[in-house]
Order: C-alpha cells, then structure tokens, then sequence
C-alpha cells in the first residue's frame, strides 16, 4: 500500500488499512494517514471494526474535512493545535479563555486570544494554511497604514530569515527585536 | 419584495441561466467573515449581549447597504421552515436553521448579496452569482465589505488579518464556493481521475446532496480550504482556474458519451423525462436524480425544455419550499404528491 494517499484528507500518505468483508462477500477498505484517524479518535488497540463501522468513519471523516454544504470547514484540528501541550497554561487576559479550551473546540474566545496564543498559534496555523501570516485586504479607513506594516514585516521576516542561513547572528538579531518591537 | 412568502415564490438570482458555463456550473459564491473589534465572538457573549449585537448590526447593515426591496429578518421571529427556506435558497447556513443563539439576515431583492449576522462570527458578507462567476462575486462581497467596514470597526491585525471565531477562516475570512453539475464525469467514473489534484491545490470537494463525498443528482462543490497566507484574489484565480479546468473535463465526457452512447444515453435522459412528466409521487432525492438527468438532456440537445423551467423545479420543489407554499405538505407523502403534480405542470407547460 505504499504510495496510497489518505482516503480523508486526500494529502498525507495511508498508513493504517482498515479491511472488512461484507455479508455479501465484498471487500470494505479504508486507507487513512495517521493524523485522521488521530482527528476522528478512532481506537486502534481495539477489536477490527466491520463494514459499517469503516463507512461511519469514512463517512465522519468526510464530513469533518471536506466542509458541509457550503464548504465551511469547521472541525480541521492541526496536530500543533492538540499537541502544544506544553503552554497549555496561557490564556487569554481579555475573554479568559484557556489555551487547552481553544485546542479542544478549536474556536477562539474573543481578538485578543489570537495574541495571547501567538506562541503556539504561528505553528498551528502554519499547519492549517500553509502560512501564518496575511497577505490579504485590509480595511480601507487603515489601509496605507495597515499594508505598509503587513509589507515591512515581510520583507522583515524576509531578510531574518537570509540573516540565520547565512549565519549572520548579530544581524538576525537586530531584526529580530525590530519585529519585536512592532506588537501585533 | 415584502415578505419570506414573495422571497420563497421569486427566481433566485443566483439560479438563473445566462452565467458563465452555464450548462456546468450552477452557481458561484463568496463569503467573508468578519467580528466587530471590541467584542468576544458569539460564544463568549451571553444572549442578551448577542440580542444587542443582532439588533445593532442589522441597523447598521440596513444602513449602510440601503437596498430598496430587499429583507431584513431576525430569525427568532421565523418558523422553522420559513428558516429551512432560506437555507435551500443558501442565504443562510444549516446551522442558523436550528440555532437557539438570536441571528439576522439581511438581503437584497434578487438574493445576489446578503449578511448573515450572528451566525459563528458576528458577520458573514456573501455575494452570489449564477454560473462561473468568483472574481464577480468577490467584487460584490469586497464593495459590500468597503460599505460596512466605514460604520463596523472589524477585528483585524496585521499579523493574521481578519480574526474569526474558527482558525479555518483566519486572515481572509474568504471562502469561495462552486456549484457544479458533473453528470458525464460521475457517469464514466472518470470522476475520481478528474478530482485528483485537487487537494494539492487545498480546495476541497464534496457532493452537495447525499453524505460526505457520495454525490445524489451529481452535483459536486468546489470550495478553498485555505483563508491564510493567499489574496483573496489569489483565491478566485485558484479555483476559478480549476472549475474551468473541470468544465472542459465534463465536455469532453458529455461528448465521448454523445459520440459513443448516444442511445444509452437517450435512454437515460427519457426514462428521467418519462417518470417526471408521469409519477404521482416524487420524493426530494428522487427528483434531484431525475432532474439531475434531464437537465444533462437538456444541456446536449436531447430534450427541449428551458432552464427556467429545470431551475424553477431544482429550487421550489425542496421540502421547506413546498411546505410553505402549500400549508397542507406537512407530512412527507402530501408533499410527495404535490411535489409531483408541479413537477408534471411545470414540465408539460414548458415543453
């Protein structure tokens, strides 16, 4: 089964096979990576599942990452969401919501918790987008403002990033406290 | 238009034929999630703060977009199938129609842009179009977003851009979604080969009756899966450029089909016709399946019959239309019947 890609999330490769045969002599397979059968909490020690139970958990799986009908995604959870396990003591000082909260329903509390949890959400949503940082529109009223600060930070991360491959320490770190210092 | 009833009754304007690949892409759709700045999201707020909420920006909606004839409901105040009504006409989501939470929507009068308040974020900015049209329902939903944005301060920072409720839709609060009809492709199983790669380029598809990606009537949505690090012109391009790509792959099926099957597929098309213009009763996935057939007749020249007619059948013969129109189509075999006898005038007087 090398090569087969998750039967879910149609991304990562399948590396657990689950194979009934059904009354009628069929055979039901379902190939999934690792990381949707961890998402759909599916027991792996236990007994083999039947057929129908392999079609609920397509079924489920579908339904958690293809989006419903109106393509909403809801219930993606990056592994860097469950698996930060080590600040799950940070909340929020606006909402009050706890980190673990947020990882469990995967839904923020309020704006501020997007800062609050900076440190575990740049890798979480990385995960999820493929990036952490917007590029997209801004509101008009702030726009110069606003654009200007998204493309300086940019060329910021940029050149930190030229900065740490070429070794460039002292560099990198001057660049480093030059983002620092512009918040969020 | 004055009230649900007219709503429920009018063509919607993003059904109407005339749109770009047409005879393939049903309809096209751009949404926008948007919080105002200052407050938590929905599920920190208690009800009275979201009552608050509702109230003040459907005020403020209504003032800054002004359509002369559109609506502007509160959806506390509607029946279950008044709401299940705006769900089959995709103005609201399937989660507003059962939500306890108070909610709003405000659209204007040919369904081609509205706000649903309150739903998971405090708005969701929609625009739709029929056909292939994202770039032109992204420019709605941006205009309307520039509207709102001069009276709503949004939630936005420079790091993450917009800030929504569910980290899926972070930074662009953009999704677009594609309706498609992919009847050829579903039909030589050349479907699967046709939707690989899609996911390299995180879109997702799924069919839009029946569960998960098993699709009823072979119709498939398009939709992005990624909100952060992409414009929201980057977006459109993405998935426009793919639902071509998909269109020409349904051509080129409907063609071969018509090249090397054609009387199998006469054959189709006129059993679907037949049962149609005949059958006494027709349940809603039964008549999804049929219609999914004439309207692929029709669309290679086989039955002559307009779309008007298919789109008019497509949306008011949903359960929740009927029930509305016809108070007595509360149980499924009434509304089975009546389903049926619509179907059957709808189609002889088009004919």
């Amino acid at each position: 089964m090398f090569g087969t890609l998750c039967q879910i999330c149609k991304t990562r490769p399948a590396t657990i096979h689950l194979t009934a045969i059904d009354t009628d002599g069929s055979v039901v397979e379902l190939h999934i990576s690792s990381m949707a059968a961890r998402q759909l909490g599916l027991d792996l020690h236990g007994d083999p599942p039947s057929c129908e139970q392999i079609r609920d958990i397509q079924r489920q799986g579908e339904d958690a990452l293809l989006g419903d009908e109106d393509g909403e995604i809801s219930s993606i959870k990056a592994p860097t969401l469950t698996a930060a396990t080590g600040a799950t003591t940070l909340s929020c000082p606006d909402c009050g919501l706890i980190y673990s909260a947020f990882a469990e329903n995967n839904r923020f509390g309020c704006a501020s918790c997007y800062a609050a949890f900076a440190e575990n959400l740049d890798p979480a949503l990385a995960d999820i987008h493929g990036s952490n940082r917007h590029v997209g529109r801004v509101p008009a009223l702030n726009a110069n403002d606003a654009e200007r600060q998204v493309r300086r930070r940019a060329h910021l991360e940029d050149r930190l990033a030229q900065a740490v491959e070429d070794e460039n320490y002292e560099e990198a770190a001057r660049i480093r406290d030059l983002l620092k210092g512009d918040g969020t | 238009m004055s009230d649900l009833s007219t709503l429920a009754n009018q063509a919607a304007g993003w059904l109407k034929s005339g749109g770009e690949h047409a005879d393939v892409v049903v309809s096209s759709r751009v949404r926008l999630a948007r919080n105002v700045s200052g407050h938590p999201f929905r599920r920190e707020l208690d009800s009275i703060a979201q009552e608050e909420l509702v109230a003040e920006l459907l005020a403020t909606v209504d003032q800054a977009t002004d359509w002369h004839d559109g609506l502007s409901l509160e959806l506390g105040e509607l029946s279950s199938v008044e709401r299940k009504v705006l769900l089959e006409r995709r103005l609201i989501s399937r989660e507003m129609v059962s939500a306890k939470h108070p909610g709003g929507l405000v659209v204007d009068s040919d369904e081609g842009r509205a706000v649903m308040i309150n739903e998971e974020d405090h708005a969701r900015i929609q625009a739709l179009a029929p056909g292939l049209a994202v770039d032109a329902c992204l420019d709605q939903a941006v205009a309307l977003d520039r509207s709102l944005e001069h009276h709503l301060p949004w939630a936005i920072s420079t790091e993450y851009g917009y800030l929504t409720s569910c980290p899926t839709n972070t930074g662009t609060g953009m999704r677009a979604s594609v309706m498609m009809h992919l009847p050829a492709l579903a039909e030589t199983k050349e479907i699967s080969a046709a939707l690989r790669g899609i996911a390299k380029l995180h879109l997702t598809v799924r069919g839009l009756f029946g569960e998960g990606s098993q699709a009823s009537g072979h119709y498939y949505q398009v939709s992005n899966q990624r909100t952060l690090g992409m414009t929201e012109h980057d977006i459109a391009t993405t998935i426009g450029e793919t639902v071509s790509n998909l269109v020409s792959y349904e051509q080129m099926a409907r063609e071969s089909m018509l090249n090397h099957r054609r009387s199998q597929l006469e054959d189709r098309v006129f059993r679907a016709w037949g049962l149609l213009t005949a059958a006494r009763r027709l349940s809603g996935d039964e008549l999804v399946d049929q219609l999914s057939w004439v309207r692929l007749g029709r669309a290679v020249g086989i039955v002559d019959c307009t779309w008007e007619t298919l789109d008019r059948i497509f949306l008011q013969c949903q359960a929740a239309h009927l029930e509305l129109q016809h108070p007595e189509a509360r149980d499924a075999e009434t509304r089975d019947e009546i389903r049926a006898g619509l179907v059957r005038t709808w189609l002889r007087q088009a004919a």
